[in-house]
């Protein structure tokens, strides 16, 4: 979305617009929905926090300011509400990582043999990503997944672009850590062979 | 980096995404109804708007009426 609608957006929200609702929520109610599932890793919590971080934008749509960027607001308050929600329920990292299994997919595969090689290197990338620590996720969700700027990034983590620079640096070198992990537990994967492996 | 951006997206559940919708919209509807309630009138919003102006200017005036006092004063002598 470009600048401008963005901003025509937020000053629609500003004026309680409920089209310019919708069309935020069309926009970015599945990225924020994604990014909070795969920090919480709990479709139910994920659920829970995106409903809230919605509700704290149209409770707050008559304060925002008219340049505020909505993604890097939403994620702001959805990574607040998840540490919050974490705090409060002392989560234990490790807990749910056999439930990234279950992910669902519909991204378009060109051949039976790519799909399946394709969705073995995801369910890896997404039990590799689950197994790291929150902090060092959080940086490969918004920058790798969600694809905000760096400085968008640090802006959403309360930390200068410098910090999060040297987090995402870190966090890659743990997310190649982790998936070495899971390929000496499980062999290796070629992306366009089938793999004869079964779970 | 570019493996992760080719995840899969997920998404609530469609009843759950419609509820939340409309309740947001509901809010929204309500903001806006007691913004256009509680707005004051047009004359204490132009107030609002003016007093920090006016008490720079009344500010400068006054600081301007002291320097030509001293002026003054440092000339009479």
């Amino acid at each position: 979305m470009d600048r401008e609608t963005e901003l025509a957006l937020v000053g629609g929200l500003r004026e309680g617009d409920t089209d310019a609702f919708d069309e935020a929520y069309g926009w970015l109610s599945t990225p924020v929905f994604t990014f909070l599932l795969r920090l919480s890793r709990r479709h139910d919590v994920a659920e829970d926090l995106a409903e809230e971080t919605w509700l704290r934008l149209v409770t707050h749509a008559g304060r925002l300011r008219p340049d505020t960027r909505l993604a890097p607001w939403l994620y702001t308050v959805a990574r607040h509400l998840y540490l919050s929600y974490r705090r409060s329920r002392f989560l234990e990292d490790s807990a749910a990582v056999g439930l990234m299994t279950l992910w669902p997919y519909n991204t378009a595969r060109s051949s039976p043999f790519e799909e399946t090689a394709a969705s073995e290197l995801e369910r890896r990338l997404e039990r590799a990503l689950a197994t790291l620590p929150v902090a060092t996720r959080e940086v490969l969700l918004l920058v790798g997944v969600a694809g905000l700027d760096p400085s968008d990034a640090a802006d959403v983590c309360g930390v200068t672009p410098e910090t999060l620079r040297q987090r995402l640096h870190r966090a890659r070198e743990a997310l190649a850590k982790a998936l070495d992990r899971e390929a000496a537990l499980h062999g290796p994967v070629r992306e366009g062979t089938l793999s004869c492996q079964t779970r | 980096m570019s493996r992760l951006s080719r995840l899969p997206d997920a998404s609530p559940r469609a009843a759950r995404a419609e509820r939340l919708r409309r309740r947001c919209h509901a809010e929204l509807r309500r903001r806006a109804a007691t913004d256009r309630t509680r707005r004051p009138p047009v004359v204490v919003r132009a107030a609002v708007a003016a007093w920090r102006p006016a008490v720079a200017l009344l500010g400068a005036a006054y600081f301007a009426g002291v320097v030509l006092l001293a002026l003054e004063t440092y000339r009479g002598h």
